[in-house]
């Protein structure tokens, strides 16, 4: 029995050395690629921007006495940008240029500039879509500029992880409203899918003047100002990267961006907005004063139906709104005068919810997924690819 | 001699070997075998059998002397009944060194001789069994017993094992002097009749063999031979130094009863009786050890356990070959039924709270003479993890103290090789900001992840090792100082990583969780396993040990008990398994022991919710 048994030892402790994994790697023989910048270069090549991280730095105070210094004084990440002809070539030209084995398994945004997508990211997005090495939670975000300034003015003085920057900058997304997640993985089920378009957050580098730069076009109940990436008016100490907006894709490529304001309005359509901040013009004393509310939208229902073959859809908003400033000290709570706030509040998000189907239909294109609600209607998804968004009539009920 | 010759003697004398003076020094050689064994042991039977004739012929020859000398002038009836009494016991010496039986006694095993009718013969054989004079634990003690016919006796007991004090109040007093005049003895029926009328013992028993004699002297007890009668008795003297029942040092609780076992046989076995207080609790007494001869007591509800179980252990106690054995340990490993297995196979424990807890569950108890810890089985893993409180506390407070166990022993059994698998193979299954933790923290470390963890819980294993070790109070003390400044010192030293420290500390924490020290061990060893398979394969050489471990403990037995019933095989669940449910829901008796009375309590184990309150039962 124990002979049996050593044996059978023997031959398990000889089987596993000699078909067991050899593609282990040490923790710290490994460089973990935070994000990658794709821009356009001469002669249809592409300028591969990788971010990655300096683990010492990452790690104040992990490593042995004497170390914390170094670590508080080098350099939390480094750059390697390189100009290749095709995607897969950037994988062994990295290779080429470090010594450590670099990962993409961690890499958690990919950056695109405005220029490529534009041009169309389908060609580009495929391979970080495929590769399994890449998660699934991989974001998407097209910049003003070049992908490559971006990320190198991007600079967080709070995080000392950009991967941690991004993550915490996505998830408050639903507090405002005004910019969106988007993920590389529902852009491409959203391009692959009839029935919405792909998005994609947008953002950029401000110059940090202090000066305005808004969008013109403006509500009559509207007292703030809509922004887009780069025009908010901010100056101080802050990294200078701001989200602000959508930018939507007809196909793959991009088409035209949506402004602070109609981005929130994708947004309470797609009921991803529990908390966001409004200023309406005071509808009692409209010349100087306004009201400041806190809104929550989260029961948004749109429904679909077919008119003699046209779609027509129509979209039931509630919204609960906190009032936290009068400036003209009218009482709207008491009965009457509430009755004349919700009207207001009422106009005002209708508004920008047209104002946002317009435009967007102009563009061609449909970030809500209006075309989804449509599908259960069709007896096949054909008619919705041959449907052109112009086409389509909305009513929105606020 | 001028001073080059000095010199050169002296260098002579420094550089070239010279033949130690010394005496040689001790070495044990091997023993060799004698080619001529037969013919030895046949000179040497001729030779004890020639000497027994001696010395008949020297008692024989003494008494005629003494027979003559009585009838050369008239002597007194008192003396002729004894000079009687010792003619009858030279007949019956007479029938045993008979040339025939005395040469086919001598050819048996010492221990088989009967008893003989010569007190003379009996302690020489103890005497040879006992090797004296060189063993001083063996007294004999010759006394007469006064009668209408004086009787010669001999006492035989083992100083140590005896109370001095019971052998003159049970023995001496009553013999010697208590009642002399009234005396008068039936002769040839000697042993039986002191035995009923004059020895006031508790226990007094007739030993016909040397070896029952010597079973009963090695227990403590005294014998006593009288001249002419081929019988011994034994009378009860235990009287052993023992420590008295002292607080558990192992399954301290904050609840129940505060009792453990000591080492003497007789008082945990009343411990546990004084708990069952029932005609069913049967307690059988097996010998272990040919030379040992350790007491072992199984104990068990008869009206309650399977009677296979009973029967099957039994069995394996009593097929034990082996010359001592002298812990409950010990024999676990002789009786389980996986040896090659680390994981226990019957709990040990201390407490007689828990062995009458387990008894009146359908189990059996083993109780070993030296032992302070009693055997429990059948038992499942899951029994295991119960701790000695679980009985005393809240259903809901009980369950999650196992559940934390059962969580601690994940931990210890998972942690660093789940560590080491996600540290070479799977870097992307942690978030980011861990891994860069973990990779940063390794920046300066010269060693291998794997080397880095095996490193640490040796010097873990040496810390816990050396703090039971250490006497006393400072054993802890020097466990957690050893421990908080190895692990800052290899950290500062640059040879492991913080994380390692923090995985090792928190695995070790972990496994002082697992209440049965047995298991642990057997944990601590299959993480090690754990750890490699993780080093060579990553999470599917961890899936694949979990796989191995799942299967080789649902292929194991506790005594024919499958040990993680009622998981596997799937049994009826009770409540007092993992989940403990509240006392008055455990109604049955766990499936997989199969006891002969299934139910514990009855469905509404408590009446008085089926009633009125006491003081309204007339309705007012």
């Amino acid at each position: 029995m124990l002979s049996r048994f050593i044996a059978a030892a023997v031959l398990a402790a000889l089987c596993l050395s000699l078909v067991g994994c050899y593609g282990s790697k040490e923790s710290d023989s490994v460089a973990y690629v935070q994000i990658i910048g794709v821009d356009v270069a001469a002669g249809g090549k592409r300028k591969i921007t990788t971010q990655i991280a300096v683990p010492l730095s990452t790690s104040k105070g992990g490593g042995p006495p004497g170390t914390e210094e170094k670590a508080g004084t080098s350099k939390r990440w480094v750059f390697n940008t390189m100009l290749v002809s095709a995607p897969a070539e950037e994988a062994n030209l990295l290779r080429s240029t470090m010594s450590r084995s670099p990962r993409e398994s961690h890499v958690s945004v990919v950056i695109f500039s405005e220029e490529i997508a534009r041009q169309g990211l389908g060609p580009d997005a495929t391979q970080y879509i495929r590769n399994r090495d890449y998660r699934e939670t991989l974001f998407m975000l097209v910049v003003t500029g070049t992908a490559e300034d971006y990320m190198k003015h991007n600079n967080p003085a709070l995080e000392s992880s950009i991967s941690k920057y991004y993550e915490l900058f996505f998830e408050k997304a639903s507090e405002t409203g005004t910019y969106l997640p988007s993920t590389l993985h529902e852009f491409y089920t959203r391009l692959k899918t009839p029935g919405a378009s792909p998005y994609a957050a947008y953002t950029g580098i401000n110059p940090m003047t202090g000066i305005a730069n808004p969008v013109d076009h403006k509500q009559p109940e509207q007292k703030a100002d809509a922004y887009l990436p780069g025009g908010i008016p901010r100056t101080g100490t802050e990294n200078p990267a701001e989200f602000s907006g959508l930018v939507v894709f007809r196909a793959d490529k991009m088409v035209g961006v949506l402004n602070s304001y109609e981005t929130r309005a994708v947004a309470i359509l797609q009921n991803k907005l529990p908390l966001g901040y409004i200023a309406v013009v005071d509808p009692l004393k409209p010349e100087k004063d306004m009201i400041n509310l806190a809104i929550r939208c989260e029961y948004t229902k749109i429904t679909a139906d077919l008119d003699g073959g046209m779609p027509i859809f129509n979209a039931e908003v509630k919204i609960d709104g906190d009032i936290y400033g009068i400036s003209s000290d009218i009482n709207y709570e008491a009965p009457g005068n509430r009755e004349i706030l919700e009207q207001q509040i009422a106009d005002f998000l209708k508004g920008q919810i047209t104002a946002m189907l317009k435009h967007t239909q102009e563009l061609g294109t449909d970030p809500v997924g209006f075309g989804l609600y449509l599908r259960p209607k069709l007896n096949s998804t054909k008619p919705l690819t041959l449907t052109s968004t112009s086409l389509l009539k909305f009513a929105a009920q606020v | 001699m001028n001073i080059f010759s000095k010199n050169f003697k002296a260098f002579k004398e420094l550089v070239v070997f010279q033949p130690t003076q010394a005496p040689p020094p001790f070495v044990v050689e091997e023993t060799e075998k004698s080619g001529s064994t037969t013919t030895q042991e046949q000179t040497r039977l001729a030779l004890e059998e020639h000497e027994a004739l001696l010395r008949y012929a020297r008692r024989v020859a003494i008494t005629l002397e003494k027979v003559k000398n009585t009838l050369a002038e008239p002597a007194p009836n008192e003396k002729l009944a004894s000079l009687r009494a010792e003619l009858d016991a030279l007949s019956k010496q007479k029938a045993h060194v008979s040339p025939l039986i005395s040469t086919y006694s001598l050819t048996q095993d010492p221990l088989d001789q009967p008893v003989s009718t010569s007190l003379e013969e009996n302690t020489l054989a103890l005497e040879q069994l006992y090797n004296l004079p060189y063993n001083k634990d063996l007294v004999l003690r010759n006394i007469t017993i006064p009668s209408s016919i004086p009787i010669v006796a001999t006492l035989a007991f083992i100083d140590g094992l005896v109370d001095n004090n019971i052998i003159s109040q049970t023995i001496l007093e009553p013999l010697m002097s208590l009642g002399r005049e009234n005396r008068d003895l039936i002769r040839g029926d000697t042993a039986p009749q002191i035995a009923a009328r004059y020895l006031p013992s508790s226990q007094v028993k007739p030993a016909f063999f040397l070896r029952e004699v010597t079973s009963g002297l090695n227990l403590g007890d005294t014998a006593i031979f009288f001249d002419g009668a081929a019988e011994a008795l034994i009378v009860e003297t235990k009287g052993q130094e023992h420590r008295g029942i002292d607080r558990p040092a192992l399954e301290q609780s904050v609840r129940g009863s505060q009792a453990a076992f000591s080492e003497t046989l007789r008082a945990n076995t009343g411990l546990i009786r004084s708990l069952l207080r029932t005609n069913d609790l049967v307690t059988e007494i097996l010998t272990l050890g040919t030379r040992s001869n350790t007491l072992c007591a199984v104990m068990y509800l008869k009206s309650v356990i399977n009677p296979a179980l009973v029967q099957e252990a039994k069995f394996r106690i009593n097929s034990i070959n082996v010359d001592a054995i002298s812990e409950s340990g010990t024999l676990q490993l002789f009786i389980e039924d996986h040896p090659m297995i680390p994981y226990p196979q019957a709990l040990s424990t201390e407490r007689p709270d828990r062995v009458a807890a387990a008894l009146s569950e359908g189990r059996l108890a083993i109780l070993v003479d030296g032992a302070s810890f009693a055997l429990v089985a059948p038992i499942s893993l899951f029994t295991l993890f119960h701790g000695a409180e679980d009985f005393s506390f809240s259903w809901l407070a009980a369950s999650f103290l196992r559940l934390i166990r059962l969580l601690g022993a994940l931990l210890t059994i998972l942690l660093p090789a789940f560590y080491i698998a996600i540290n070479y193979f799977h870097q992307e299954a942690l978030p980011t900001d861990l891994i860069l933790t973990i990779g940063g923290a390794r920046e300066m470390v010269p060693f291998p992840a794997i080397v880095e963890i095996l490193s640490m819980e040796f010097a873990f294993e040496l810390v816990r090792e050396g703090g039971i070790r250490v006497p006393g109070m400072l054993g802890s003390t020097i466990g957690i100082v050893g421990a908080i400044t190895l692990g800052q010192a290899a950290v500062s030293a640059g040879i492991v990583s913080p994380i390692t420290v923090v995985i090792v500390a928190v695995t070790g924490l972990a496994s002082y969780a697992i209440p049965d020290y047995s298991l642990a061990f057997s944990i601590r060893l299959t993480r090690i396993t754990f750890e490699i398979l993780a080093a060579m394969l990553g999470l599917v050489g961890l899936a694949g040990g979990l796989i191995t471990i799942i299967v080789l403990l649902c292929g194991m037995k506790s005594l024919g008990v499958p040990y993680l019933a009622p998981v596997g095989p799937k049994t009826t669940p009770g409540y007092d398994m993992v989940i403990r449910g509240p006392v008055y829901s455990q109604e049955l008796r766990p499936d997989e022991l199969n006891p002969k009375d299934r139910r514990r309590q009855s469905s509404v184990a408590r009446g008085w919710t089926q009633e009125a309150p006491a003081g309204k039962k007339d309705g007012s």
